[in-house]
């Protein structure tokens, strides 16, 4: 910790509160791109700067020269994107590479200021403070830029021990919010990973996991829905079939239609989808924490004939139904060994009569209608996505491959 | 005027100065526990308390539990009761100078431990959005003297700092146990079919994960070892049933099918596009049965030092695992002769440094045990 700038006796009082506040402000934003906007509309306002820059150094392995690496300006206010080499070429590039900082009262005297940028963004750097952003561990991973201070000819020593502690507490926030990115990366292979796994467990229905995910979204959109509530289908349609992991091979794999015995048998396995739910259910957040239930009840219907539950209306969430609209609809339009694939327009109808029957919820399966271009979009697109990747057939089936009638689908 | 004010001026520039300074470090932390032991540290320090306790609210009981206190026990109490839960109740700091005159305090903690609680505060924990996590609360100063507004002001300040550090590691922790919950799914699910399995791959993540740890591994290599352990059997997912089932020993052809689980699980992961913490575990899960001399399956590259370190780890976990819990009719072996029978395979089977690490682990825990038995 003692490489970190600490706020020294320099600063005045005032200025350490509004530090404090800042730093609150900052360390509370955890989506990186706001923080970045954040943090910049912050430095301008407690430098009394004109505005401010922040160049991120590119992530990956450095190089024991620091070669090939490259600085990105994640934000400059009044601006685009700027990329520039790692060296010392230029004040961000020194800063990011020294870890000094550079306090300038006319930018121009210096021969690593660039003018370019000023011509380009039609914009005149007098003075310039950069300062470099070392994260906890007291490496460097970005540089602060503030431009042409207000009211004053350069910035001061004040401003230099400010910013320091500024760039300390911007740098912990970019990394920690870098740190909830990574781990919200990791659920989310993790659970297309599922997908993959599912969808290749049953060579027969390729293809279908991210359909049915896909479709829902689609659907939800329609109905005007966003943000959190469609990534929460999303991820339901993705897992809908984990139980499919734990379904015998014999039932799985039976090519063919089956047999009323062999569907009750099937049926049984929601039992297992359940078993799995329950396992579940508590490690999930409180914000996903519907996922486990909608992607359990998707085969509920709302006059209580569907499993394993036997759910009736209300007691049925509007993202399973959304997620039964959806796996129905795949089920009739995708090729099976057994049989051609029912139209869109075929299968619709069968949904319409299912909303009659009082099966299925007939607002899902007008926002399935609306949504039908966009749904063949996505079909289209999952059939490329999907297109040569393995799936498993039992030892005697391989000749069966499913992926390429498909593509033909 | 200007001199009056002075010694109380620098006074405050000086606790800024903590607060941001206690901040860093706060902000620091990534895992939970050692946050909370932190934050409770700090809290005895800087309020020169005897003791301090901090509470977290469990929204859906609507309680408070103690995280970290002096007694070793959870303490719950519902939302509302004592100090601490007047304090969610009211969501204001409350400063008591005399515990034993004040109605709200509950002296059965006390009683329970022995503590003769004289002045305390309690502050909430509050986000930026104000919303309550938690309470913080100090007992006693050292001096004798209760404690006052100033500590007061100070503990809130402290509070706010912490409860921002505290919302950020419990949203990691969210994330962490998201990705623990599609993990488990998956495990229960292949436990259907392959029997054993999920407490299988948990515990060879587990030991895997240690075996790292003792060797030093960084905390992010470690972490993908342990990802890629719990996913090192994937590929029984296209292993038949009746392989996966069977009891007795494998016929050289259901050997095969068996061992195929290898080349599946690469294949599976090579066709998920893994990023975030799993990066890279295509590399790793499917070579956890090659031999470090060369050979074992699935054929072909990468052999012996080309294998991964996280592979060669996960291949002793597994291994160790077997022994203990064979299932095609073998006697299960007690954990000194598990790794004796790994010992004598270093060099051949197994990368000799990750043997020499596992038996520093086995030999260190068989030592904490014979000292909890004292």
């Amino acid at each position: 910790m003692n490489r970190h700038p600490r706020a020294s006796t320099d600063i005045s009082l005032q200025k350490l509160e509004a530090l404090r506040e800042v730093s609150l402000v900052l360390t509370s934003e955890r989506d990186l791109n706001r923080l970045l906007e954040l943090i910049m509309e912050k430095a301008t306002e407690i430098l009394r700067a004109d505005r401010s820059t922040l160049y991120l150094v590119e992530e990956g392995q450095p190089s024991a020269d620091g070669k090939g690496r490259r600085l990105f300006s994640r934000v400059i206010q009044g601006a685009q994107q700027i990329r520039l080499p790692l060296n010392e070429k230029s004040i961000a590039g020194f800063v990011a590479l020294t870890g000094r900082v550079i306090n300038l009262e006319d930018a121009y005297s210096d021969p690593r200021f660039n003018p370019s940028f000023d011509e380009r963004f039609r914009y005149r750097t007098r003075s310039v403070l950069a300062v470099p952003m070392r994260n906890p561990k007291g490496e460097i991973i970005g540089v602060m830029q503030a431009l042409n201070k207000k009211e004053a000819p350069r910035f001061d020593r004040e401003d230099e021990e400010i910013f320091l502690a500024f760039s300390t507490y911007a740098a912990i926030a970019v990394e920690n919010a870098r740190y909830l990115q990574l781990q919200k990366r990791t659920f989310e292979t993790l659970i297309q990973g599922q997908a993959v796994a599912i969808d290749a467990r049953d060579h027969i229905t390729a293809g279908h996991t991210w359909r049915v995910a896909a479709y829902a979204v689609e659907i939800g959109k329609a109905l005007g829905w966003e943000g959190e509530r469609l990534e929460i289908l999303r991820y339901a349609g993705l897992l809908h079939d984990q139980g499919k992991l734990g379904v015998p091979d014999e039932i799985l794999l039976k090519a063919g239609k089956l047999t009323s015995d062999e569907y009750r048998l099937i049926q049984s396995h929601a039992e297992k989808t359940k078993r799995i739910l329950d396992a579940v259910r508590p490690l999930f957040p409180r914000n996903l924490r519907k996922v486990p239930e909608i992607a359990a009840a998707h085969h509920e219907k709302l006059d209580g004939s569907g499993y394993p539950e036997g759910l009736k209306g209300e007691e049925i969430s509007m993202e399973a139904r959304i997620l039964a609209v959806a796996d129905v609809f795949d089920a009739l339009t995708a090729r099976r060994p057994y049989r051609e694939p029912a139209g869109d327009e075929e299968a619709l109808r069968y949904l319409q009569e299912d909303a009659l029957a009082g099966k299925l919820d007939p607002r899902m399966v007008e926002a399935l209608t609306d949504a039908l271009p966009q749904i063949v979009q996505c079909r289209e697109r999952v059939q490329e996505q999907i297109r040569g990747r393995w799936t498993w057939a039992p030892p005697g089936m391989e000749m069966e491959s499913v992926v390429s009638p498909m593509d033909h689908g | 005027m200007r001199d009056l004010d002075a010694p109380s001026l620098n006074q405050r520039a000086e606790r800024l100065k903590l607060l941001l300074r206690l901040g860093l470090e706060f902000h620091a932390e990534r895992e939970f526990p050692r946050l909370l032991d932190r934050i409770w540290g700090e809290l005895t320090r800087v309020l020169h308390a005897e003791r301090s306790s901090l509470f977290l609210v469990d929204l859906e009981r609507g309680e408070l539990y103690s995280v970290i206190a002096q007694q070793e026990e959870e303490i719950r109490f519902p939302v509302g009761k004592g100090v601490a839960g007047a304090v969610v109740s009211s969501g204001e700091s409350i400063l008591v100078p005399e515990a034993y005159a004040d109605p709200r305090f509950n002296p059965e903690v006390d009683q329970k431990t022995g503590f003769r609680t004289r002045s305390l505060i309690a502050s909430p924990l509050r986000n930026r959005r104000g919303e309550i996590l938690g309470v913080a609360q100090v007992l006693n100063r050292v001096d004798g003297r209760p404690f006052d507004e100033e500590d007061r002001d100070l503990l809130e300040a402290l509070c706010s700092v912490a409860a921002v550090a505290i919302e950020t590691v419990q949203l990691y922790e969210e994330q962490r146990k998201a990705s623990e919950a599609v993990i488990t799914g998956f495990l229960t699910a292949l436990e259907m079919r392959d029997p054993a399995s999920q407490r299988h791959s948990l515990e060879v993540r587990d030991l895997a994960r240690r075996i790292a740890q003792q060797m030093g591994l960084p905390e992010e290599e470690t972490q993908k070892v342990a990802w890629a352990a719990a996913l090192h059997d994937l590929g029984k997912i296209a292993v038949p049933d009746e392989i996966l089932s069977k009891k007795g020993p494998l016929s050289p052809d259901e050997r095969r099918q068996y061992e195929a689980h290898a080349i599946h699980t690469r294949r599976l992961l090579q066709s998920m596009s893994f990023s975030g913490e799993l990066e890279g575990i295509e590399a790793i899960a499917p070579y956890h049965h090659k031999r470090f001399q060369g050979g074992g399956y699935p054929e072909g590259p990468p052999e012996g030092m080309e294998v991964p370190l996280g592979a060669r780890i996960i291949a002793v976990a597994d291994a160790l695992w077997w022994k203990m819990n064979p299932r095609w009719g073998e006697p299960p072996l007690s954990v000194e002769d598990a790794t004796a029978w790994i010992r004598d395979r270093a060099g051949s089977d197994f990368d000799p440094a990750v043997v020499e690490a596992l038996l520093r682990l086995v030999s260190f825990e068989e030592t904490r045990k014979q000292m909890d038995e004292r």
